[in-house]
């Protein structure tokens, strides 16, 4: 399965499965986000089976960006039973990611 | 080999490095920071709304802002030409600067201002300017450099400079530091004698990864 990329409907179909769920809100024009996409494949291979990542494009989703007040991009979202627990906002290196990924698992 | 001219917005120690000079992207396997000293310091609220309402990149994020009002509080002579891209793609811009640019639009209203306070709650709802409140859902911050803390939030630093042994060494592996960032005399002699020594380091560490 890997790295998804999420619409609406297949992010709230995401979200209503118990367990991890890690979205990462970029967009085409922001640099940054380019920079941290490697970073967030990598995320999906090493937790395969453990946590659900995907991608949300913030123009093309941009009531899912609203819903929950991005403002800023790169943002990346973690949810475990379909409630937020975190949020990162920034490039960061992998580490401050699969720290909060694996306290949650 | 090549020579760009851009300032840095973010920087991933991962791999390498990567660096992001507006929406470009170039890596390298070792870094060797030489920003210089701005001093500045952050404006009350900037630290607390960075992402939710403060950004130090309008190419990057003036795309949320589209349709809504945003102040540019412009420290920098190319901050005119960001806030021009911001209403050109349709956010409602205010100029705030201690003095007014020659190079601003006339059509992007302008306030006079020194002191700059960011005010909110879960996000920025707008800024005081010497007093003036002046509602908003974003202020960029466009100073002259970020703080190499900012690039690079691990990077050790001591009374207000980065912090490097006698090989130019960051307590960052892969990262050298030189020049007047790392310290008093803020002095060209010095500066040079330290950027020739972090550019030997920087290509030993290389070496080093190669074999």
């Amino acid at each position: 399965m890997a790295l998804q990329h999420f619409d609406e409907k297949s992010f709230d179909e995401a979200l209503a499965q118990p367990g991890l769920l890690v979205a990462d809100f970029w967009a085409d024009w922001c640099g940054p986000c380019k920079m941290l996409g490697p970073v967030i494949e990598q995320l999906a291979i090493d937790f395969e089976g453990k946590a659900v990542v995907g991608k949300i494009n913030v123009d093309d989703e941009p009531d899912l960006a609203q819903r929950y007040g991005i403002m800023s991009i790169p943002t990346v979202m973690f949810f475990k039973d379909g409630k937020e627990i975190d949020k990162k906002i920034g490039v960061m290196p992998p580490q401050e990611f699969t720290k909060v990924i694996e306290a949650n698992m | 080999m090549e020579f760009v001219v851009g300032r840095a917005i973010s920087l991933m120690a991962w791999d390498g490095f990567t660096v992001t000079v507006g929406a470009d992207m170039y890596q390298g396997g070792a870094l060797v920071m030489s920003p210089g000293v701005v001093r500045q310091t952050k404006f009350p609220g900037e630290q607390e709304f960075l992402g939710k309402g403060v950004s130090y990149c309008a190419t990057c994020d003036g795309m949320l802002y589209r349709g809504k009002d945003v102040v540019v509080a412009g420290r920098t002579p190319d901050a005119p030409e960001e806030a021009k891209y911001l209403k050109s793609i349709g956010c409602h811009v205010t100029y705030t600067a201690p003095k007014k640019p020659d190079t601003l639009d006339a059509d992007i209203p302008f306030v006079q201002a020194g002191k700059l306070e960011i005010k909110g709650e879960q996000a920025v709802t707008g800024v005081s300017l010497d007093g003036t409140e002046v509602p908003c859902a974003g202020v960029f911050v466009l100073r002259a450099s970020l703080a190499p803390t900012d690039l690079l939030p691990t990077l050790e630093t001591e009374g207000g400079y980065i912090k490097v042994d006698r090989a130019m060494k960051t307590n960052v592996e892969g990262v050298f530091a030189c020049g007047d960032c790392t310290g008093a005399p803020l002095q060209v002699a010095k500066a040079v004698g330290e950027g020739h020594i972090a550019g030997l380091s920087a290509c030993e560490y290389l070496d080093k990864q190669d074999k």
